[in-house]
């Protein structure tokens, strides 16, 4: 029987096993919040395709379950809800450890 | 860009090997069906603001239960919502779905909406194998005495698959679609693992 931790390394790095969600994750993790709509038309222009907002909370909620990132939400009662999204400290923590994070400075050498 | 990710074939050989090393099959199960009613809140957190045996009817309700549910049990599960309430499978939600890393396609086709989602995944051959269907037991080509198209699609999967099952939320004849999920994904998860653990000795 797996440990929950074991458990949570599973899920991040299967969270990470698709190809829109490794875009989204190398744009936030250069940045700090991002908005779903700036991760949008970065998706967008990256594949050069249309995405629908249903098909991007999907993959991002599959992001945040699985600790890859977080969301902060911004509540507006008299226009609408905003989120953002940032990398959390357990990801790049993980990564790191696990040896799947290529620095600019590693790529130079 | 400063930092990158390395490629994914990298990620789905770990993938791999940390399964094996932990015994552990960890799926990826999409949920569709039911839209949320025009009373759900506007930040889509939650349900529970409604009282409880309207939450016990409600089939948006049931879907985000299944979703906590297979959370809680070591699962990725997602809801697959769409805007604008479409009547149909998105082409987006076709390709996100026909993915590898999708393993199981849950659908609960009650209104208009996830039927005519539930008949263009059965169309496709890469979806087809990733549907399970959970149908209110009147339904069901066994159990009910309703004919509509539905139930010659539902007899397709099931001589295809057999997988269609009949629920009652009252759990009364049939099994509750929680308990049946349940069991449907904690034996698909030691299949997996099965074939996983398979693979590695073939190749050693």
């Amino acid at each position: 029987m797996a440990f929950e931790s074991d458990i949570g390394v599973i899920k991040l790095l299967k969270a990470l096993d698709n190809s829109l969600r490794l875009k989204i994750v190398e744009l936030i993790i250069n940045s700090s919040l991002v908005s779903f709509s700036a991760i949008h038309e970065h998706l967008e222009h990256q594949i050069g395709r249309e995405i629908n907002r249903g098909t991007m909370s999907y993959h991002l909620d599959i992001l945040v379950q699985s600790n890859v990132l977080h969301r902060e939400l911004d509540r507006n009662p008299e226009v609408r809800t905003y989120s953002s999204y940032n990398i959390t400290d357990y990801a790049i923590e993980k990564l790191e450890a696990l040896g799947l994070l290529i620095h600019a400075d590693e790529q130079t050498e | 860009m400063s930092i990158r990710i390395k490629p994914r074939k990298d990620i789905h050989e770990l993938i791999k090997e940390t399964q094996i090393e932990n015994d552990a099959y960890v799926p990826n199960i999409a949920i569709c069906g039911e839209s949320p009613c025009d009373d759900y809140g506007e930040d889509r957190l939650s349900c529970e603001d409604c009282p409880a045996d309207t939450r016990l009817e409600c089939l948006y309700d049931l879907r985000q239960r299944i979703k906590r549910d297979l959370i809680e049990a070591g699962c990725i599960a997602a809801l697959f919502e769409e805007e604008l309430n479409f009547e149909y499978a998105s082409m987006d939600e076709k390709l996100t779905l026909r993915k590898k890393d999708v393993d199981l396609v849950l659908i609960i086709p009650t209104s208009i909406g996830p039927i005519s989602e539930l008949s263009s995944f059965a169309e496709d051959k890469i979806i087809r194998p990733k549907i399970r269907v959970l149908v209110p037991f009147e339904f069901h080509p066994f159990y009910g005495t309703s004919e509509s198209y539905m139930t010659s699609v539902y007899k397709e999967l099931m001589s295809d698959y057999g997988h269609v099952y009949p629920f009652n939320v009252h759990e009364e004849v049939h099994p509750d679609p929680l308990t049946i999920v349940s069991t449907l994904v904690s034996v698909y998860r030691r299949r997996k693992l099965l074939e996983l653990t398979g693979n590695m000795n073939n190749k050693s």
